[in-house]
């Protein structure tokens, strides 16, 4: 497994405002494979999604990468790790609003001495046309289409997707799940989406829905359903 | 680094801010580094001037010049001398002039203009008199009645503060200067005038110090005789007589004390051989006693028998009567008259009978005779032997007496031998009294100053120093404002990019990587404004110094670079900048990513306060003001600095009104003359008083200040209060009491530099008296603490201009003139204050337009958000706007009173050396103003954020998450 998930629990406050979030989660994905969480607001998806990618420690449990246990890093290892293998794409885009498209994603370029070539990303991306606008001057579609391409630059092995097209209409989250998917295809990206999207669950090779802070379900697809083909 | 790339967009964005921020530290910068700049240009001016002129390291003044053979010894101990000699003279304009022969060697005259007074009828006159009489060189002027040419126009180092007295206040610099003509025409000036001073400068080579030089002079010998001045010469005059007076009056005594022995030593002979005289007649009158009273045992037998014989011759008669038929019997009595009628009755008829009759009767008698003689006999021996008793006793009296009178000339003989030989002892203390502290009314020494404590050197560099260390002070203040300001505009912008900054973090930036970011812009911003306000600082510098070259005497200012104001003007804001940025930055950008990604912010406990039941505008403004506690705070601090600036501007300008008005209104007498030789009898319109100028340390400085003790009687009609008490007691004036820190009930020490003496005073009372630095005491109690004599006086008051002869006098203080010289410094300080002014209002405007418009920003999403649920804009600007006014009342309340508290302890050492006590006044209407000033400036400050509220728009909410 590329990444495993073990037994992890996580709880925020204390006294009477104490909340298990996460209460003894397992689970694991191959190289490669998009992962969707899916589960109702405050059920412990984003937290999770956090975790994983070292933005939140956990009380118990371990997690691990690649073999590499990340739970036990200090915090500028968990930099390190972060800048070395993980992109972030978010549901408000936290595009630096006064760089340009291109130079938003050399914002990540600059943090990695492999990059890919900005200029095929923004090809793939559609975004050759709006490399120098800025974010005010783009729609929300074309901002998180930047977001990801700043995530991608640094060729991530592992993409983490917080409601990606949570603040999207419809045509916009479509256009950026098919770009996920042609993503993985290209760059064989490992991918986890956290969303309220149940249609996005057909486009992947695993769904782990949660409730409550425990996983519910947790399968893998045999047949994937093309994004394009998606409705919601 | 690409994200730096947004450094110049953020810039332009925020030029407004940046631009405030940037003009802030350079106008700052700007005027801190041209105050400071001054001062070191004028130092190094002064300290070049000084030394390429030899600037002295003291200066005396004498009642007799030294000779040369006197001039040459000093030299050889190691103090060179050169003869200042002066005259003040009458100039153009009722001013005075006080004229010196050119300089050889010390305090040597620099040229600005033309030559040297070569000869005679020529001059060199003190820049700024010469440019405020319009004089120019090749230009004549009349100086006591007499025309000279001005062949020159300069400066000389010891005169660089022109005034006419060391503890004059202030310069006049229209009414006093100086000159300089050659030596024919001084010499010809001293011939003319008496009343010169014999002044002379010296410098030291390092053997000897300025006190091994002041004892020098106090010992060297002069003649007497050769004192020029008249009035001196009566004094000594005087003081000769009564010396001579003194030692004849001992002589005589002395002589009289000889006599006197020689009399009581005959005397006491004399009393000598009475005593003995005395002894023997004791022993004589008690022998002639004991005779005495042996006769007069015997004196009743023996006038028993006279009687019994003559009463026999009686019966023989009576017998031979009967014998001769007469029928007559006489008595002891009347036988004379009986015999003489029987006589007369025979009548011639009977010779022989009347014979008979006559011969009885002759026997009758001298028998009877014999009988009376026989008693007076025994009278007598009895008279004598009770006068030889009494004699007798007398003369024991005598006897003791004698002794005693002879014990008692002994010891007058003794005594007077003893006081005759005191007496010389006398006569000699008395000659060596005379010889030895009669003397010292000779001591030649009149004054002696050394350059560090004369005014007239020391407080140009002095007056820009104390400008200096304030402006140096105020610009650290002001920088670390500035630098805190720009910190909470850089984290108004973490605040507001908190989210990208997470999702900069969750990307694999560190924080270093950030902080760098984030600092570059403010650190560019200071540092380019740093080097702008030092620049400009630099260029001003020239501005800046116009007043101080205005008023002090020195040649022209010379541009120097100080390596540490460069430093101070580059370095330290920078340094500052990087500091505090850094440590708030680097706080900000602690955050863990997901709470950056989340804009979670950390809630101050102050914004979880109950409010009570407080109206909702009232409670929604406090709730914005605790929420946006950290601006608050920054705008409290920056509109305090601000006030603090205003304080300091009006606490000036009322400092010197009030000075200006008190010298009017607390110095009564219009005229006040200080004499050297006072006259014998004072004028009767005038009013006596003794006036001595002594120091007095002065903690401000850790130096010394001259201050003027008078003694003034009660009848003085000049002061209305009271100097009844004990004898070391004294009242001082406001101004003393305020630049000394005394209170009533200190002991005080004043220091008489001339005679090394000090003197302990006791503060009885503090009186209003602005003018100078007045001490005052009882006149009698002054002339027995000074050894004067009992009418001793050296000051006149009076209503009148007094008809005194110019060589008596010392100085003359009119009242017209204090004021002129205070507003004369009211004037100098005029632009300084309106400066001071000016950049206080620019301070708080900008701060409060930056911080407010900042805090705004910060708050769009709200006001947004509150746009959308329908309220006006009205209603808006008292929910926002009205919360600041909370801050900016607040900080009024609170920092008048604070600055003016600060104001009031940090002034006395920015007017430190000035010799008058200036308290930091504001007058109510200052107050006022100042009030009026700061809501102006908010109501501007509000019209113009409240433009920029209008500009929110109703989307903003649906752009951003709060």
């Amino acid at each position: 497994m590329f990444i495993e998930v073990n037994d992890i629990k996580k709880s925020y406050g204390e006294g009477g405002s104490y909340v298990q979030v996460l209460k003894g989660v397992s689970t694991g994905i191959q190289k490669g494979q998009i992962c969707a969480i899916l589960g109702p607001s405050g059920s412990g998806k984003s937290t999770l999604l956090n975790t994983i990618g070292g933005l939140d420690t956990i009380d118990s449990g371990s997690i691990k990468i690649s073999d590499s246990e990340i739970s036990k890093l200090n915090p500028k290892e968990l930099s390190l790790y972060r800048r070395n293998l993980l992109g972030f794409i978010f549901q408000f885009y936290n595009l630096v609003p006064n760089l340009t498209v291109k130079e938003n994603i050399q914002v990540c370029e600059y943090l990695t001495k492999t990059p890919l070539d900005i200029n095929e990303l923004l090809e793939v991306l559609g975004l050759t046309e709006h490399q120098k606008k800025f974010p005010s001057q783009l729609s929300g579609g074309q901002q998180q289409r930047c977001a990801i391409a700043r995530a991608l630059i640094k060729n991530p092995e592992l993409l983490l997707c917080d409601e990606p097209t949570g603040a999207l209409d419809y045509q916009a989250s479509r256009e950026i799940l098919m770009l996920i998917e042609k993503i993985n295809k290209k760059y064989g990206t490992t991918m986890f989406i956290v969303t309220h999207n149940t249609a996005i669950k057909e486009m992947v090779h695993r769904v782990i829905k949660i409730k409550d802070g425990q996983i519910s379900q947790d399968y893998a697809n045999t047949v994937l359903k093309p994004a394009s083909q998606l409705e919601w | 680094m690409i994200l730096n790339k947004r450094i110049i967009r953020e810039l332009k964005e925020n030029w407004a801010r940046y631009g405030a921020l940037a003009f802030l530290i350079i106008f700052s910068l700007g005027l801190v580094v041209s105050m400071a700049g001054s001062t070191d240009v004028v130092n190094y001016t002064i300290d070049k001037n000084n030394e390429k002129n030899q600037l002295e390291d003291g200066e005396f003044s004498v009642y007799v010049p030294l000779t040369e053979n006197q001039q040459q010894e000093l030299e050889k101990m190691g103090a060179r001398t050169e003869a200042a000699f002066y005259v003040d003279l009458s100039g153009p304009e009722k001013s005075v002039l006080r004229i010196f022969k050119n300089r050889n060697s010390i305090n040597t005259i620099e040229l600005e203009e033309g030559r040297l007074a070569d000869h005679r009828g020529e001059i060199v006159l003190e820049k700024h008199y010469a440019e405020k009489h319009g004089i120019r060189v090749g230009q004549s002027i009349e100086v006591d009645q007499k025309n000279y040419q001005v062949t020159g126009i300069g400066t000389v180092p010891d005169y660089s503060n022109v005034v006419q007295n060391v503890s004059d206040v202030l310069a006049d610099l229209k009414q006093f200067s100086i000159g300089f003509v050659s030596e024919s025409e001084f010499n010809q000036l001293l011939a003319e005038d008496i009343n010169v001073e014999y002044n002379y400068s010296y410098k030291l080579d390092g053997k000897l110090t300025d006190s091994e030089l002041k004892e020098k002079l106090v010992d060297l010998d002069f003649d007497k005789t050769k004192v020029a001045n008249k009035y001196m010469q009566e004094i000594i005059d005087t003081i000769e007589k009564g010396k001579n007076d003194l030692s004849g009056g001992v002589n005589d005594l002395a002589d009289g004390t000889q006599k006197l022995a020689n009399g009581a030593n005959s005397l006491k002979q004399g009393s000598n051989e009475l005593a003995e005289g005395a002894g023997s007649l004791v022993s004589g009158t008690d022998q002639l006693s004991s005779g005495l009273e042996e006769l007069t045992n015997s004196n009743t037998t023996l006038n028993q028998a006279a009687d019994d014989v003559f009463q026999g011759m009686l019966a023989q008669v009576n017998s031979e009567f009967a014998n001769m038929g007469m029928t007559v019997t006489v008595t002891g009595d009347n036988y004379s008259s009986v015999i003489d009628s029987l006589i007369k009755t025979i009548d011639g008829s009977d010779a022989n009978t009347v014979i008979v009759l006559n011969t009885m009767k002759a026997q009758l008698d001298s028998y009877k005779a014999f009988k009376d003689g026989l008693t007076a006999y025994t009278n007598g021996v009895e008279s004598a032997y009770s006068g030889s008793v009494e004699l007798s006793a007398g003369a024991d009296s005598l006897h003791q007496g004698s002794e005693a009178v002879a014990n008692g000339v002994n010891t007058l003989s003794n005594g007077s031998a003893e006081l005759n030989s005191g007496m010389g002892e006398l006569k000699n203390q008395v000659t060596n009294f005379i010889n030895e502290n009669m003397a010292y009314q000779y001591v030649n020494l009149i004054t002696f100053l050394e350059a560090g404590d004369n005014q007239r050197i020391t407080s140009c560099k002095s007056d820009a120093a104390i400008n200096k260390n304030s402006a140096l002070i105020a610009g650290v203040i002001i920088l670390t404002l500035i630098a805190y300001m720009i910190s909470v505009f850089v984290i108004h912008t973490i605040d507001k990019e908190s989210a990208v900054i997470g999702a900069l973090y969750s990307m694999g930036y560190v924080k270093k990587e950030l902080l760098k970011h984030f600092m570059i812009l403010p650190m560019l911003v200071v540092t380019a404004s740093a080097l702008l306000g030092t620049g400009l600082g630099f260029m001003l510098i020239g501005e800046n110094i116009k007043e101080n070259v205005a008023y002090y005497s020195y040649p022209g200012y010379a541009m120097v670079f100080p390596p540490y104001l460069l430093i101070y003007g580059v370095l330290l804001p920078i340094l500052i900048a990087l500091l505090v940025n850094y440590t708030v930055i680097n706080s900000k950008l602690s955050l863990a990513p997901l709470k950056l990604l989340r804009r979670e912010k950390k809630q101050h406990q102050l914004t979880s306060i109950d409010l009570k039941e407080m109206g909702f505008i009232n409670r929604y403004r406090i709730r914005q003001l605790l929420r946006e506690i950290r601006g608050n705070i920054t705008l409290f601090c920056g509109l305090s600095i601000a006030i603090l600036l205003m304080v300091f501007g009006f606490s000036i300008y009322g400092s010197i009104s009030a000075y200006v008005n008190n010298v009017a209104s607390d110095v009564e007498y219009n005229y006040l003359y200080l004499l050297k030789y006072p006259m014998e009898t004072a004028p009767t319109d005038a009013t006596k008083a003794y006036t001595e100028s002594l120091t007095a340390d002065l903690y401000l400085t850790g130096g010394e200040m001259d201050v003027t003790v008078q003694g003034i009687d009660d009848q003085n009609p000049y002061f209305d209060f009271s100097l009844d008490g004990e004898k070391n007691e004294v009242v001082i004036s406001d101004s003393v009491a305020s630049k000394f820190g005394y209170r009533v009930g200190d002991e005080i020490t004043l220091f008489d530099n001339l005679t090394d003496r000090n003197y302990n005073f006791r503060v009885k009372a503090v009186v209003n008296f602005a003018s100078g630095l007045y001490i005052f005491m009882d006149i009698k109690d002054m002339r027995e603490l000074f050894g004067q004599e009992e009418d001793y006086y050296n000051t006149l008051m009076s209503d009148q201009e007094l008809d005194i002869e110019a060589g008596r006098i010392a100085t003359v203080i009119t009242v017209d003139k204090m004021v002129a010289a205070a507003r004369q410094m009211f004037t100098m300080m005029y632009g300084l204050v309106i400066t001071i002014l000016a950049a206080s209002v620019l301070l708080f405007a900008i701060v409060m337009y930056l911080l407010v418009k900042m805090m705004i920003d910060k708050s769009a999403f709200s006001i947004s958000l509150i746009k959308v649920f329908g309220y006006n804009e009205r209603e808006i600007k008292k929910l926002y706007l009205g919360t600041t006014f909370y801050t900016v009342a607040l900080t009024t309340l609170i920092a008048i009173p604070a600055s003016k508290m600060i104001i009031n302890k940090i002034y006395p050492y920015m007017v430190s050396n000035v010799s008058a006590g200036m308290n930091a006044t504001m007058s109510p209407q200052s107050y006022l103003i100042m009030v009026a000033i700061i809501l102006s400036a908010y109501a501007i400050v509000n019209f113009m954020v409240g433009r920029h509220l209008k500009k929110i728009s109703l989307v903003e909410i649906l752009k951003e998450r709060e």
